[in-house]
Order: C-alpha cells, then sequence, then structure tokens
C-alpha cells in the first residue's frame, strides 16, 4: 500500500516535469503575412456637369490561417493628380480568404479646378485645358466654365487610376503591422 | 489491494495526459482559422477632421498627412506610453484614428462631428477655424472634447460652454498683432505706418473687422489701419483690393490670410502693379505661405514675409525634423519632396494630441478615462518640447485654451524661403478686443 502510494506521487512529479516545457508554450500563431489589395475598378457612379463620382472597388486577400482586420486610408490620383482620399471602414478578413469593399470619391469639378488654378502659376485657360480632358475622360458632362467650342474640341484622356494606400493590419500573430502600397486599377 | 493502487495511479495518469494534449495541440501551431484579433490592448478613439479638398486642401493635406504620419508613427512604436496611477507601471495605449475630409466646409463639418460621434470617439482633432466653429456648441452639448489645433480662436467658436472647444492659435486679433508690433518695433520713419489686412472670405476672419479688435489695437500701438480686404474661395485676380489698400490706402504693412495659391495670386499681382516689396511690408499668415512659394514664383515673391508655426525641413539639425524624415521614410515617401512647413506643423501638433492623451491616462488611467478627462488632459499641457519644431508648449488659460501663440517670421530671398526672427509670442487678447488680466 506504502510503495503503490509512493510510485504514484513519484509518477505525478515526473509527469508534471516532463509537462513543464510544454507549459510555458502559449499558443502562438505563425508569422503574419501581408494581406494583398487588388483594386478591381474604378469606374464612375454618377456623371453630372459639376460633379462625378467614381466607385473605387478593391479586393482584399488574407493569406493567413487565421482572421486579421485592415484599416485602410487611400488617395487616388490620375497621374500627378489628386482626385480624392478616405478611409475605408474597418474590414475583417476571414483566414484565407478575401474581401471586396466599394467606396465613393466625389470630385467637384469647381474645387479641382480652384485647388489646380491655386496651386499651379498658369493662367486659367491653361488650368482647364489641363483639367477638361480628364473630367471627359471621367466621363463628366460639360462645365460651366468650358464653352462649347472648347468641350467639342476636347479629346477625353484615357483615365488610368492609381491609389496611394495605406494599411494597418492586425492580428492574433501580434502587433500590428503597417504596409504601404500603389495600386493600379486592374492590377 | 496491489490492482487497486494500480488503477488509482492510471486514472491519473490519463486525467493528467488529458489536461496537457490541448497545451501539446497549442505548441504545433496557429490556432484555428476564425480565433478573435486580441482586443486587450488599450486604445482611445481619436477622430481627425482634416482638410484635404477645398479651398485650403492645398494647405490642409500637408497638415493632414503630417499629423496622420505622426500618429500612426507613435502607435507603430507601441502607442503612448503612461504611468497608470493605480499601479505606477509604465503602461501604453493605442489611437484607435480615424479621419474624413472636411473641404473646409462647416456643412460638411458638423456631418463629420455626428458620425465621429456615432463611432464613439473620444476625442476630435481638427483643421480650420470654420469647420471648428461649426462643430463648437455640439462640442459642449455632448462634453467630446474638440481641438482644433489648427486653426484660429473666435467668439463663435469659445461662446458655448461649458468650454469643450480650443482651437490652437489664439484669435485673429492675437495673430495679426503678434506681426504688426514685430512690424512698427522696426518702423522708422516719422510718421504712424499705416497697415492694412486681406483675408479669404470666411466667417472665423470677419472679427477682422470688429472695431474693438485689430483697429484699436493698431491704434492703440501708435498706427493707422488702412482696412481690411476679402477675396472668395477662388480668385484668379486680387487687384482691385490690393489697389484700396496699398495704392490708395498708402498701407506700409499688410497682411494676407489664405492658402498658398491665393498667395501665389496676391504676390502676382504686387509684382506686376509694381509695388516694392523692401517698401511695403508684404506678411503672408502661416496657411499662405511655405517654401513652395519661393520655388514657384522667385522673382514675384522676392521680398514678401512669411510667418510660420513650425520650422522648415531645411533645418535637418533639428530633432523634430530628423524624426519628420525617417517617418517620411517609413511611410514610403522621399522626404526632399513630402516635407513642407506646413508638414511640420501638423507632426508637431500630433506631439500635443498625444502629449494631451497622456496626461488624462496618467491622472485616471486608462479604465476611468472620460471625455471630460482628455479635455483637462489638452487644458494642462505645460513645457512640452515639441523635439524643437517650435517652441514649447504650454496651454494658457483652460477658460480660454491656446496652444500654439508661438511664430517666427521668414522671408523669401532668391528663391529660398530664410527664417529672419526666432519665436515670437502673442499677447493675449480676448475675441472682444479687451485685454485678459493677468
Amino acid at each position: 500500500m506504502k510503495s503503490s502510494k509512493y510510485y504514484t506521487i513519484i509518477s505525478v512529479v515526473l509527469l508534471s516535469l516532463l509537462a513543464l516545457p510544454i507549459v510555458g508554450c502559449a499558443p502562438k500563431a505563425a508569422p503574419a503575412k501581408d494581406v494583398s489589395v487588388e483594386f478591381m475598378s474604378g469606374l464612375p457612379s454618377f456623371v453630372g456637369a459639376e460633379s462625378v463620382v467614381i466607385k473605387p472597388i478593391f479586393k482584399i486577400k488574407n493569406p493567413n490561417d487565421y482572421m486579421v482586420s485592415v484599416d485602410i486610408s487611400y488617395t487616388l490620383f490620375f497621374a500627378d493628380e489628386t482626385l480624392g482620399c478616405s478611409q475605408l471602414p474597418k474590414l475583417y478578413v476571414p483566414a484565407n480568404s478575401e474581401v471586396v469593399v466599394n467606396d465613393s470619391i466625389v470630385i467637384s469639378f469647381m474645387g479641382w479646378f480652384s485647388s489646380d488654378l491655386l496651386a499651379a502659376t498658369v493662367p486659367m485657360p491653361q488650368v482647364l485645358g489641363k483639367i477638361l480632358p480628364i473630367w471627359k475622360g471621367l466621363g463628366g458632362k460639360q462645365p460651366a466654365l468650358a464653352k462649347n467650342e472648347q468641350w467639342e474640341a476636347t479629346s477625353p484622356s484615357k483615365v488610368v487610376l492609381t491609389a496611394d494606400m495605406a494599411i494597418h493590419q492586425r492580428s492574433q500573430a501580434g502587433a500590428g503591422k503597417d504596409i504601404f502600397l500603389k495600386l493600379q486599377r486592374g492590377e | 489491494m496491489k490492482t487497486k493502487s494500480t488503477k488509482w495511479t492510471l486514472v491519473v495518469l490519463l486525467l493528467l495526459a488529458a489536461l496537457l494534449l490541448p497545451m501539446v495541440g497549442a505548441c504545433k501551431g496557429a490556432a484555428p482559422p476564425g480565433a478573435a484579433i486580441p482586443t486587450a490592448e488599450k486604445t482611445v478613439k481619436v477622430g481627425l477632421s482634416l482638410c484635404y479638398t477645398g479651398a485650403l486642401g492645398t494647405h490642409g493635406s500637408h497638415y493632414a498627412d503630417g499629423l496622420r504620419d505622426y500618429l500612426a508613427w507613435v502607435n507603430k512604436e507601441g502607442g503612448i506610453e503612461y504611468t497608470d496611477p493605480v499601479t505606477r507601471k509604465t503602461e501604453r495605449a493605442m489611437m484607435d484614428v480615424i479621419w474624413e475630409d472636411n473641404a473646409y466646409d462647416p456643412a460638411k463639418s458638423v456631418a463629420i462631428y455626428k458620425r465621429f460621434k456615432g463611432a464613439g470617439v473620444q476625442l476630435i482633432v481638427g483643421y480650420g477655424s470654420t469647420p471648428g466653429e461649426a462643430m463648437a456648441p455640439s462640442a459642449s452639448r455632448d462634453k467630446i472634447p474638440v481641438m482644433e489645433l489648427y486653426c484660429y480662436a473666435s467668439p463663435a467658436g469659445y461662446e458655448p460652454k461649458p468650454q469643450y472647444y480650443a482651437a490652437g492659435f489664439g484669435n485673429v486679433v492675437e495673430a495679426y498683432m503678434a506681426i504688426a508690433d514685430w512690424f512698427m518695433k522696426n518702423w522708422k520713419e516719422n510718421r504712424p505706418p499705416r497697415l492694412a489686412a486681406m483675408a479669404l472670405s470666411v466667417p472665423s476672419q470677419k472679427t477682422l473687422n470688429n472695431p474693438s479688435g485689430v483697429p484699436a489695437y493698431v491704434q492703440k500701438a501708435g498706427g493707422v489701419y488702412v482696412g481690411t480686404e476679402w477675396f472668395p474661395g477662388v480668385v484668379t485676380d486680387t487687384t482691385v483690393q490690393l489697389k484700396r489698400l496699398v495704392t490708395d490706402g498708402q498701407a506700409d504693412f499688410l497682411w494676407v490670410w489664405g492658402a498658398v495659391g491665393h498667395a501665389i495670386i496676391v504676390a502676382k499681382d504686387l509684382y506686376r502693379m509694381g509695388v516694392d516689396t523692401n517698401k511695403v511690408t508684404v506678411v503672408m499668415a502661416a496657411c499662405a505661405i511655405d517654401e513652395s512659394l519661393a520655388k514657384a514664383i522667385p522673382k514675384e515673391s522676392e521680398g514678401i514675409w512669411g510667418e510660420d508655426y513650425a520650422v522648415t525641413p531645411r533645418e535637418v539639425d533639428i530633432p523634430g525634423v530628423k524624426l519628420a524624415m525617417e517617418i517620411a521614410k517609413w511611410r514610403g515617401k522621399d522626404p526632399d519632396t513630402y516635407l513642407t512647413k506646413t508638414h511640420l506643423e501638423g507632426v508637431m501638433q500630433g506631439m500635443i494630441v498625444c502629449e494631451g492623451l497622456k496626461i488624462a491616462l496618467e491622472k485616471v488611467g486608462h479604465n476611468a478615462l472620460t471625455t471630460t478627462d482628455i479635455r483637462d488632459g489638452f487644458f494642462s499641457i505645460k513645457d512640452l518640447d515639441v523635439m524643437g519644431l517650435s517652441h514649447p508648449v504650454t496651454q494658457r488659460d483652460p477658460g480660454y485654451p491656446c496652444f500654439c501663440p508661438w511664430l517666427r517670421i521668414s522671408r523669401c530671398e532668391n528663391g529660398k524661403y530664410v527664417p529672419k526672427t526666432g519665436f515670437v509670442c502673442y499677447q493675449p487678447v480676448i475675441p472682444e478686443g479687451r485685454e485678459i488680466e493677468k
């Protein structure tokens, strides 16, 4: 009786000692891989003479075996022209999955025109000459500032949008990480 | 008997094995898909009402980038470090930052305020006097601190009580008189100097016309006030306004408030009109000037003065400039083209945001933190070292807050923007034009 109790105690102590290194090992995720973002489309959802609304659509892929959250801010460009900027609501992307998110950027003709006019050192006709082809390329209608003949003579630019994106990614894998991307529509 | 004890041993062993199995499993690799993102860290929700577009977008976007970059950098470095008042341990709190573009539009600003409130922000930091004033009554009602740091104070902003709104720069009268005092101290002629102002027509600037404000203070200081002229957001010519003030009014001193784009138009008109900037002192307000003016129009900007709330990125030996360059590189930007004086003003005010939150956290801890504590934290800022980007920041009076009453004066010379003075402090003036009792 005495010896069997003794063996039991010894077994428990030995097992506990064996378990020690395992107990010290907390649940740990593999290091997080960066999410990838695809700029799927940037087509207008509304076109008018005073404003154009672009609807950028992004696909965010999570290559990890666990869910991640992403906070995304981006600026939309055509060449060097800033068209607008926005912050998306916080997104949760499931493990090994993807989410598609839509946004809206409102481009006001007068806002754009005035900021270009004020930022540049060129006179008004040249600013108009610079903006009108892009405006027409975006599908915008004839703005009040443009005369009929000038509007008709304007060839629309092929508008290729780019997005300068800042992503803050968080997951169970530890501290958040920041990812900065330059995306082209259709890439 | 022996059999019984062996069984007992087996039971104990099985129980232990069952206990240990999940730990072994956990050590093998990642947690299962769908596992929650940890939320244990302490966060403070901050809303930024910024100005990327609209009449002041050319200026506001640089400021906004500077502020956002700095706050993101602090988060990347682990958050705001503070000492917990109960445990006396060093803790860290992250800022959960959301932002929107107010386009310098009061209607948009109010809509943003409502969305921020709905999102549960504990602090709003903003750009622009006019968008800020629009939020002030709601801030008092909801007890949400609105720290409109890049902004002049005005009666509209400071009237709602209790005070949950604060502007960064004091009021327009103070800003004007800080520069006017500097000008009048250097006045050499045997007649009273003639002073004037020209501004973008927005509500917050209208106090320039208050008879007991700028005109009274100019007179008290021994000068003659010629008058104030206004221009719209989209302006292509300012000849009429300049003729009234400079040609007909014979102003010796002209202060211009607007964005850099407006300053370009004014500078070109002055040049075309043959105004000698060595005889007429033309000073662009802080939001109307940065290094780009001297680069864009070196000929027309020659001799024009400007006021600065922060140093310029060319002053590379200043620790705050070094930090801003490091942050720019982290963001994947070229510091040479990305950083401007206005960007550094955004970085500097990011330091004020973190300090205000730190004081509040150190007073009550994270769990007990209220929006009133955050407001009080900002109103208690004292001797904040902004790494040389400006004079150390001390909030002067909870009843009439002002964080950045320190201005430096620079001048466009040979295509460069060159600092000419150290930082000088505003003299406090309350919006109605009466002096604060010290």
